[in-house]
């Protein structure tokens, strides 16, 4: 059962991000989650983000993003759904340093800034990523 | 973000503050052309007072850096934050870029590369 529990569900759109990264970090502060933990997150979820507004809504009508924050102890899960057509991520594997690529960084960044990605696809009906990341700060007493 | 530069012994230093994105990737890029046009070929990006990035702003990193070398010119990174030189590594992009701790050092390096 988590202790904390959160959502905002906003427009799929470009502009949003910042608002979502911000909310992000709002919620996580009021719940005293570390602040490594809330910088981690909040880039992640803004990669996440980014992505479904820039590649998942491209050739259509924007939908929604929904963000769903819940905390279980020491671990912080975040749930971001959209209703773009589903995306298949790549291995994600970095590019090369010599290549000097002027991309492909973002979800590799995602997998090395949590614990857990996990992404499944509805067909037509969108996408879920699932995020977990452990705050090693909280101590259970 | 606030872009400033200096000359410190024909190496161009260049501070940057706040977030590095796209959109201040593009700032940068514009910044790079410009100096690039002036006949500048050495530089130093100072990244003291980069508080975050994402995956955008190293890309844009990564294009003016790949601008300045097809120039044969020469780019250092200076001074990262923690975060930051976490998100490098995280990349590699620590394995692509000359980082060095201070101006100082990395001006000398440059200097020392044109001889």
């Amino acid at each position: 059962m988590a202790s904390e529990m959160a959502t905002l569900t906003v427009p799929g759109l470009l502009e949003q991000v910042p608002h979502i990264r911000q909310w992000l970090r709002d919620m996580l502060a009021e719940w005293a989650v570390s602040v490594e933990v809330i910088a981690d997150l909040a880039l992640a979820v803004t990669e996440i983000c980014k992505n479904i507004t820039l590649h998942g809504y491209r050739d259509i009508t924007p939908g929604i993003i929904d963000v769903r924050l819940a905390k279980y102890g020491d671990i912080i899960r975040v749930t971001i759904l959209d209703t773009a057509p589903t995306f298949i991520p790549p291995q994600a594997s970095l590019p090369l340093p010599q290549a000097l690529a002027e991309g492909g960084y973002g979800l590799a960044l995602v997998r090395s800034l949590v614990d857990e990605f996990v992404h499944d696809g509805f067909g037509s009906r969108g996408n879920r990523v699932t995020l977990l990341k452990k705050d090693f700060r909280v101590i259970q007493l | 973000m606030v872009l400033t530069f200096y000359d410190d012994r024909g190496v161009t230093v260049i501070a940057l503050n706040g977030g590095l994105d796209e959109t201040r990737g593009v700032e940068l890029g514009q910044l790079f052309d410009r100096l690039m046009a002036e006949g500048r070929r050495q530089f130093v990006l100072d990244l003291k007072a980069v508080d975050s990035t994402d995956s955008a702003g190293l890309a844009m990193l990564v294009r003016c850096f790949k601008r300045v070398r097809s120039g044969v010119g020469n780019l250092a990174l200076i001074a990262l934050q923690p975060s930051i030189r976490r998100i490098f590594e995280m990349t590699r992009l620590d394995r692509s870029f000359d980082i060095y701790t201070d101006v100082t050092e990395a001006v000398q390096r440059l200097v020392g590369s044109q001889r």
